[in-house]
C-alpha cells in the first residue's frame, strides 16, 4: 500500500486548489450569482410556482449544484490534463502506485471541494 | 564479479507510428557501477530508460531488478529507481521544497524534512527552498530535477542527459555529486552524447545506435585503445619495402611507399620514437613531415556509427 503516495497527490492537489482559490471558488460563485440576479430581475417576477415550489427556491439549489459539478469535473480533469500537457506526468506515471489510486487521489480534491463550497458560498 | 542489479532481457519497442525504437536489447548493469550509454539523437536511449521506469510499455522483453520482474513487482521495483528526465518539466508554480517532498512521498517514503534538507544542501538549493520554481535559472532547475529524483533515496539512478545545457562549472559539480552518490552505493546509468563525460565518469560504456547496442565495454579497456597513438612519417623519397634496419619497430608502409606508420603506446615509458628517428637518420631515410594521432573515444564512437551506416 502506497498511502504516502496517494496522500502526496491529494496534498498537492489541495495546495493547488488553495493557490487558485480565486478562479476555483470566487469566479463560479460570482457567475452563478450574476446569472441569478440578471435572469431573476428580468423574468423572475413572471415565473409562477413550479409544482408548489417558488421560483427562487427552485432555481438557487439548481444553479449551485450546476456550478459545483462543473467545477469539480473541470478540476479533476485539469489535474490530470495539465501534468500531461507540461510533461510532469512522468513522475506520477513512474510512481509505485496503481493507476486507480492515482486517479482517485486526483479526483478526491473536487469531492472535498464539493463539501466545502456550499458553506462558503451561502 | 557478476552481480547485476538490473538486467534487461530482449527488450523491444515499436511505437504505434511504426518507429522501431528498440531492437531486442540485452544489457546487465552491475551493482554500484556508473554505466554510460552513448548514442546519437533518436538512438533509443530515452525509450530504454522510460521502459525501465514504467513510463513506456515494451512490445516484448522484460527487465529484472535483483532478479525480479519489474512489472510483477512494480511497487518494490519503482521505489528503488530514480529518474532525472531529459526535459526540465516541473510544476512551475510550486515552491521548490514542496515539489521535492512531493516526489519523496509519491514514491511511498514517509515525509522526512531532515533528509530533504540534506539533499537540498548537497545540491546547494537550500537557500532557494521557498522560491517558486519558475523563478529559478536553468542550471538550478536541472538540480531541482536531480533533487526530485534523489528524494526517495533510490538505489538505481537514471540520468538522462544530465548535463545538457549546463555550464562547465556546474557540470564539474554534477560529476562530483554523481561520484559521491556512487560512493554511497547508488548504481548510476547516465546517457549522454558528450564523450568527455563518459570518459570522465563511467566504469563501463555502452554505445547504442538505431535501437541496437553495438558495444559494451569497460572504460579502462577502451582507454587502453585510447592510449594507442599513431605516428605518420611522410617520406621525402618513396620506399619499396621497409628497410631491415627498421624491422624492430614493426612499421607499416603505405601502398605508394610514401608514408611510414608506427603504432605505439603513448603511456609507455619508452615509446621508441627517438630511437626510431635515430635509426632512420643512420639508414639515410629522410622525411618531410610527421604527425601523431591519438584515437579517442570519439573516434571509436564515430567509427562505429559510420560503420553501421555503411552496412545499412
Amino acid at each position: 500500500m502506497n498511502l504516502h503516495g496517494v496522500l502526496a497527490i491529494y496534498k498537492f492537489e489541495m495546495h493547488r486548489f488553495r493557490r487558485t482559490l480565486w478562479t476555483g471558488l470566487a469566479v463560479p460563485v460570482i457567475t452563478t450569482s450574476l446569472y441569478f440576479v440578471v435572469f431573476g430581475s428580468a423574468i423572475g417576477s413572471r415565473m409562477s410556482e413550479i409544482n408548489g415550489i417558488p421560483y427562487g427556491a427552485f432555481i438557487v439549489p439548481g444553479l449551485m449544484m450546476l456550478s459545483l459539478f462543473t467545477e469539480s469535473i473541470f478540476n479533476a480533469s485539469f489535474g490530470i490534463h495539465m501534468p500531461r500537457f507540461t510533461g510532469t506526468i512522468y513522475e506520477i506515471l513512474s510512481a509505485p502506485c496503481p493507476r486507480w489510486k492515482r486517479c482517485s487521489a486526483m479526483s478526491a480534491r473536487p469531492r472535498a471541494r464539493r463539501s466545502s463550497s456550499p458553506s462558503s458560498s451561502s | 564479479m557478476s552481480d547485476p542489479i538490473l538486467s534487461i532481457r530482449g527488450l523491444e519497442k515499436t511505437y504505434g507510428s511504426g518507429t522501431h525504437a528498440l531492437k531486442p536489447l540485452d544489457l546487465d548493469i552491475q551493482r554500484g557501477e556508473i554505466f554510460a550509454l552513448l548514442g546519437p539523437n533518436g538512438a533509443g536511449k530515452t525509450t530504454m530508460i522510460s521502459i525501465v521506469c514504467g513510463i513506456v510499455t515494451p512490445t516484448a522483453g522484460e527487465v529484472l531488478i535483483d532478479d525480479k520482474n519489474w512489472q510483477r513487482n512494480y511497487r518494490e521495483a519503482r521505489k528503488r529507481i530514480g529518474l532525472v528526465p531529459q526535459e526540465l518539466t516541473m510544476d512551475v508554480f510550486e515552491p521548490l521544497i514542496s515539489t521535492v517532498s512531493f516526489s519523496r512521498e509519491l514514491f511511498g517514503r514517509r515525509p522526512d524534512p531532515k533528509r530533504i534538507e540534506e539533499i537540498l544542501r548537497e545540491l546547494s538549493l537550500w537557500d532557494k527552498r521557498k522560491t517558486i520554481l519558475k523563478e529559478l535559472s536553468g542550471g538550478m532547475k536541472r538540480r531541482v530535477m536531480i533533487a526530485k529524483a534523489l528524494a526517495h533515496d533510490p538505489d538505481i539512478l537514471f540520468l538522462d542527459e544530465p548535463t545538457a545545457g549546463v555550464d562547465v562549472e556546474l557540470r564539474r559539480d554534477m560529476w562530483n555529486m554523481v561520484r559521491r552518490l556512487r560512493e554511497n552505493g547508488t548504481t548510476i546509468i547516465l546517457t549522454t552524447h558528450y564523450i568527455e563525460e563518459a570518459e570522465e565518469m563511467a566504469d563501463r560504456v555502452g554505445v547504442i545506435n538505431k535501437g541496437e547496442l553495438i558495444l559494451v565495454e569497460e572504460k579502462t579497456e577502451l582507454m587502453k585503445k585510447l592510449g594507442r597513438k599513431v605516428l605518420h612519417l611522410q617520406l621525402a623519397e618513396a620506399l619499396e619495402t621497409v628497410p631491415a634496419a627498421l624491422a624492430e619497430w614493426d612499421l607499416k608502409l603505405s601502398e605508394d611507399g610514401g608514408m611510414l606508420t608506427y603504432e605505439f603506446d603513448a603511456k609507455a615509458d619508452r615509446t621508441g620514437i627517438p630511437s626510431l628517428l635515430g635509426a632512420m637518420r643512420d639508414a639515410g631515410i629522410a622525411f618531410k613531415d610527421l604527425d601523431t594521432h591519438q584515437s579517442s573515444l570519439e573516434d571509436i564512437f564515430v567509427g562505429l556509427i559510420n560503420h553501421q551506416k555503411a552496412a545499412a
